[in-house]
């Protein structure tokens, strides 16, 4: 037998000799007769709230909470600035083209006003040069 | 020990992130277990779970709990109402798809046969039925409590409750029928 041959022999000899202890809980018993013994539907919601009467998850899940909480926190933060500042710079952009709207359209009917009184008074002229 | 947790949300309010650890500290287990026997199994519980508390504290930021109910009711209907999400999503996915618990710790195997059972007993109720029987055969809550917790009419819960426990009966006297047949 070569050396690689003897090495793998004995790892498994290793670990043959260290799973000579491995045995199932206690309770395994108890969950093989749950099992197999004949039920009904009332006996299988008492049996399901009595055995997860004792059910809680380990201290990482708060951690895992809060990693969570946090990476959420973060990602909305980034698109959040970018938008309100986006918000911000279109309500500038708003205002601004709302107020030169409106002081064109102030120009814009008085010259209209001024015109049309120019006219009027032509024509009352000009029908008094006819009279 | 007994907290106030009123006043811990109103700090997670306020934009205190490290003041939600107590919430979840204190009241992970109760909402651990509500969510297992809702979804029948450890893993979806975890997910729903996280989910719930993600959202929760959400909420809290954006002032939607008035503080009119204990944040442990708040936070109860909010892990019902997420399983009951789960379960319609399962339902249409239609998939029975588990993946091994990350943070079980030591659950008794037990525990695990009977979630395992109960889902099976329970598949084929429609969600907001199976959630309504949980509440309150599991769980131990009033029609009344489950109407709360599920956003629903007492009445309704009711409804729920005599289809959901006559389907069952079906269910398990199906087999016995079969038999007495053959």
């Amino acid at each position: 037998m070569n050396a690689p041959e003897k090495e793998l022999l004995d790892r498994l000899e290793t670990l043959a000799r260290d799973t000579d202890e491995v045995r199932p809980t206690a309770d395994f018993s108890d969950a093989i007769m749950s099992a197999i013994e004949p039920k009904n539907a009332d006996s299988i919601v008492a049996k399901s709230r009595n055995a997860t009467a004792n059910l809680a998850p380990t201290d990482d899940f708060v951690t895992a909470v809060l990693q969570k909480i946090e990476q959420e926190q973060a990602l909305r933060k980034e698109p959040e600035n970018d938008w309100n500042a986006r918000i911000v710079r279109f309500s500038r952009f708003a205002l601004v083209g709302a107020a030169a709207a409106a002081a064109f359209c102030l120009w814009l009917s008085s010259q209209a006003q001024s015109h049309f009184d120019a006219t009027v008074l032509e024509d009352v002229a000009t029908l008094e040069v006819d009279e | 020990m007994n907290v106030d947790l009123r006043l811990v949300a109103a700090r997670v309010a306020a934009g205190d992130v490290a003041s939600f650890r107590p919430i979840v500290d204190h009241t992970r287990a109760p909402l651990y277990r509500l969510a297992a026997r809702l979804v029948g199994n450890l893993t979806d519980a975890e997910d729903v779970l996280q989910d719930a508390y993600a959202s929760a504290y959400r909420a809290l930021l954006a002032g939607q709990y008035d503080g009119r109910s204990k944040v442990e009711t708040w936070l109860y209907r909010i892990v019902a109402n997420a399983c009951v999400d789960l379960l319609r999503k399962r339902r249409e996915k239609n998939t029975d798809e588990t993946h091994e618990p990350r943070f079980d710790g030591h659950v008794h195997a037990e525990a695990r046969v009977a979630l395992r059972e109960l889902d099976i007993l329970l598949d084929t109720l429609q969600p907001l039925d199976r959630a309504a029987l949980v509440l309150v055969a599991v769980e131990g809550l009033s029609a009344k409590e489950a109407a709360d917790a599920l956003g629903a009419t007492e009445g309704a819960i009711e409804q729920r409750l005599v289809r959901a426990r006559a389907a069952l009966r079906m269910k398990t006297e199906e087999p016995e029928v079969k038999h007495e047949r053959a």
